[in-house]
């Protein structure tokens, strides 16, 4: 006679064993262990479940361990400037740092195993550019202060990107390319702001929070997807939206308010009842044709 | 689905496992695939818990030894525990009959493989130490992993031989302890 607990226990068993027979291999992927981004995947949908999968690669390179401190550095400016990021590998880690006027760099190298090859790394702040580029095997954090930030142009084919500013107040221009690996953007206190972004491999995770200002603002932002993935979150209370968007290979979710309207090879569009005459408005595009995007817009 | 439940079975409870198996008149194919998972398994995991040894290792070194170390000793370790399983078994059925048991060696030689899942304790403690990366709780965890999977592996094969050679438990143990015990001395012996 058969048990079902004894199907449970069995199933158990042969679970650790595969698991244990698969780790080493894991552990060559590296990282993929500590993801934890799948489990909140908001919705079931494909286009969500896609790019969620993908924004997992954004929490590699930053997951505090396997790193050690190699190098401190200040930069100082007395203007505003932009930020220009080529990530080919490891990881650019973007935060705000305290004081007006400078900016902290810490490079760190990854000492995680196993590791197959050690890259270079570069940063320099001249001209009104930050720039910084990094290869596999380092992480490079900055930390800025984030109204001095009035562009980010970040090319992203291999590794992980991470900006977080909450008060990125005076960013004007956003484009980020996304060839491979992962991109997470948290943008808070936006405004008249133009985003692009293109992602034709890897992932792109973005939070903009959009800030309560005064006056006529205009923001548009522009998301191609071409494959890999993207997850984009506005959130701009008191603005009028205006979306459109188009699938014509892979998955697309828009969901403006709470309302999905996913859609795959078909067109969604969106225009706010009051955009014509809104003071503050949202101008959104998107087109999928691979891969999977999950954009949602709450005003 | 059976070797499913074969596996579940033998942890909770190995003597009704065993009896329904020699009611089916199972073969050795399950418990061969039992053996070589768990010895894999073993091997495996033990390199992901030992890992972190080998950061201190040159970086352009350190796959190739990762990956490459890894499929070999998993592959070299089988074929070591293929040995000893066939040794141990052919011990314990003698050391059975000599104690008054019944069974036949194929019976002997299914239960011996199959008492390999005892291992999963190890597997278990291996992959939470690959987790943890720190080298005392790694000690700790094989240690502890290895002490119950030899307990639970030496129980289910006394549970094995009990059933199949239809023995009392106590000489069921002697059995199981003496071939356990004769395949340790068989390679000090040899180096003599």
């Amino acid at each position: 006679m058969r048990f079902e607990k004894d199907l449970i226990v069995g199933l158990l068993a042969l679970i650790i064993a595969i698991t244990a027979i698969a780790s080493p291999f894991i552990m060559y992927v590296g990282g993929w262990l500590s993801g934890g981004a799948v489990g909140n995947a908001p919705s079931a949908d494909l286009g969500s479940v896609l790019s969620t999968i993908v924004g997992a690669l954004t929490r590699f390179g930053f997951t505090g361990w396997g790193e050690e401190l190699v190098k401190e550095d200040t930069l100082n400016t007395s203007s505003p400037f932009s930020i220009v990021a080529i990530i080919s590998g490891g990881g650019i880690e973007v935060v705000e740092g305290g004081e007006n006027g400078v900016v902290r760099v810490k490079v760190y190298r990854s000492t995680r195993f196993p590791q197959a090859t050690i890259g270079s790394y570069e940063y320099g702040l001249m001209d009104g550019k930050l720039m910084v580029r990094v290869e596999d095997g380092y992480v490079v954090k900055l930390y800025v202060p984030s109204n001095y930030v009035e562009s980010i142009n970040v090319t992203v084919s291999g590794g992980g990107l991470r900006i977080q500013l909450s008060d990125a107040n005076a960013l004007r221009v956003l484009n980020a390319r996304v060839d491979g690996g992962g991109a997470r953007l948290d943008l808070g206190s936006l405004s008249n702001t133009s985003i692009t972004v293109l992602v034709s491999g890897g992932g792109l995770d973005a939070d903009l929070a959009y800030a309560d200002v005064p006056g006529r603002v205009y923001s548009n932002v522009t998301v191609s997807v071409e494959g890999g993935g993207a997850k984009l979150h506005i959130s701009a209370p008191g603005y009028a939206f205006r979306a459109g968007c188009s699938a014509s290979g892979g998955a697309l979710n828009l969901r403006v308010n709470g309302e999905s309207r996913a859609t795959i090879n078909g067109e969604s569009t969106y225009v706010d009842p009051n955009y014509g005459e809104a003071l503050r408005r949202i101008s959104v595009s998107v087109r999928v044709s691979g891969g999977g995007a999950d954009v949602w817009l709450t005003g | 689905m059976d070797l499913i439940y074969d596996l579940g079975s033998l942890l909770t409870s190995p003597k009704t496992a065993f009896r329904i198996m020699v009611a089916e008149e199972r073969g050795v194919g399950y418990g061969l695939a039992t053996l070589v998972i768990f010895s894999l398994a073993t091997s495996l995991s033990t390199v992901s818990a030992v890992s972190w040894i080998a950061t201190y290792l040159p970086p352009q070194l350190t796959s190739i030894l990762f990956l490459g170390g890894a499929v070999i000793l998993a592959l070299v370790l089988l074929v070591i525990d293929v040995v000893i399983w066939v040794i141990t078994s052919l011990l314990a059925w003698g050391f059975s009959h000599a104690l008054g048991g019944k069974g036949d060696f194929s019976r002997t030689l299914m239960v011996y493989a199959y008492s390999w899942v005892g291992r999963v304790f190890y597997v278990t403690s291996a992959l939470i130490a690959a987790v943890v990366r720190n080298p005392i709780a790694m000690a700790g965890l094989l240690g502890v992993g290895l002490v119950v999977s030899l307990i639970a592996k030496l129980y289910i094969q006394v549970r094995g031989l009990q059933v199949v050679h239809e023995m009392s438990g106590g000489r069921a143990l002697a059995a199981a302890l003496l071939a356990a015990l004769l395949v340790l001395l068989i390679p000090l012996l040899s180096a003599l």
